[in-house]
């Protein structure tokens, strides 16, 4: 059980087999580390076969951030200004692709504030973007002939003034 | 291999329920497989914006779009400034009544933002099945308007929602016939009414009708 004191460490390892020391109370914002806790899984560590070891350690450091406690009222809206921007700065990463592993671990983690910022941000940086300049934001290969894609457009042609 | 085409389909369509519908829409000619992700989103968010040209145009390509819409929608906003032209009310119209027929809409968000009192305030009705005519406001009957409102949970009125009901009760008695209570209001907030009398009777009938409620009035 875990009701000891709130020091308790509990042991993650990535896919890439190195391992993490998290606080209990910490990684308890996790759903899923939270269940396997609950059904007494994490007497060793647990392994996150989704999870590299470059994206679990961003999310220790979202979790850590986000399980610091205000002392008193004043603190508390210091607090909430500081986790805002420390969220902006969260998600500002140097590489698309972490952005979208951090949507999937936060997925697998099922860490819900983590998972909608990290949505929130994949949107943010797609809105008022053209088509064309989404396709070379993700990657995305257009497969359309020139007549199958303007046939498709010209389906909803009213979105696209 | 690309980057977001690789998310989890659940995942896409959270993503996706993040964006304006317009842009939504626009993703069908990403790529084959983008085709009709579109299509699925729960959540609805149909919103002017400076760029928007010609708002009739924006509102009627959704009544359309909405045509080809596969899954249940859950969520509905529309944000657009009113408008006069005559089109404006057929299309808002046409979007209300297919949301009917689908039966799952259990949020949405009207906010034909006036310029004048509430920027910010929108018409929000809760329900689980605000379905009928409630907003359907040229063939409305006295009756239905009520019926619709049995099962609203939460009502803030401002200028436009008495307005809109306006439009029906002329020439309306405001004497209700039927024993329609409004059992499931828990909130009733009313931002703005004029002394107009007709105004005055609607809110009174609501008061009549409804039991539990938390009111607030910022009046």
């Amino acid at each position: 059980m875990s009701s000891s004191s709130s020091s308790k460490m509990i042991e993650l390892r990535s896919s890439d087999g190195e391992t993490f020391h998290v606080e209990e109370t910490v990684v308890l914002q996790s759903e899923t580390i939270k269940q396997m806790i609950d059904d007494d899984c994490a007497n060793a560590a647990i392994p996150l076969p989704n999870v590299t070891s470059m994206t679990l350690a961003k999310v220790i450091e979202y979790i850590k951030k986000h399980a610091e406690k205000p002392k008193d009222d004043d603190d508390k809206k210091v607090a909430e200004e500081d986790l805002k921007k420390f969220d902006a700065e969260f998600v500002k990463v140097d590489q698309e692709s972490m952005l979208f592993d951090l949507v999937r671990a936060a997925n697998y983690l099922n860490i819900k504030s983590l998972l909608d910022l990290t949505c929130q941000a994949v949107a943010d940086s797609i809105k008022d973007l053209s088509v064309e300049e989404v396709r070379k934001k993700f990657n995305i290969q257009n497969d359309f002939t020139p007549e199958e894609e303007a046939k498709v457009r010209k389906e909803n042609a009213w979105a696209f003034d | 291999m690309d980057r977001i085409s690789n998310l989890p389909l659940s995942l896409l369509e959270t993503i996706l329920c993040l964006l304006p519908y317009h842009e939504v829409v626009r993703t069908s000619t990403l790529s084959k497989e983008w085709r009709y992700h579109w299509t699925d989103v729960t959540k609805i968010v149909v919103i002017e914006d400076t760029r928007t040209l010609n708002r009739i145009k924006l509102l009627s390509g959704v009544s359309q779009a909405l045509l080809m819409h596969k899954g249940p929608i859950h969520e509905v906003t529309l944000s657009v400034a009113k408008d006069d032209h005559w089109g404006f009310d057929t299309a808002i119209r046409r979007i209300i009544s297919h949301l009917s027929s689908k039966k799952a809409v259990k949020k949405l968000t009207v906010d034909f933002g006036s310029r004048g009192y509430h920027n910010s305030l929108p018409i929000s009705l809760l329900d689980e099945s605000i379905t009928h005519n409630f907003y359907d406001y040229n063939g409305v009957t006295y009756t239905n308007l009520f019926e619709s409102l049995m099962l609203i949970e939460s009502l803030t009125i401002c200028p436009e929602i008495i307005e809109i009901m306006n439009a029906n009760w002329r020439g309306c008695s405001l004497a209700l016939e039927e024993d329609i209570w409004m059992e499931h209001l828990s909130e009733l907030e009313i931002i703005y009414i004029s002394s107009e009398q007709t105004e005055l009777d609607f809110v009174k009938l609501i008061l009549m009708r409804s039991i539990d409620t938390n009111r607030r009035f910022e009046v």
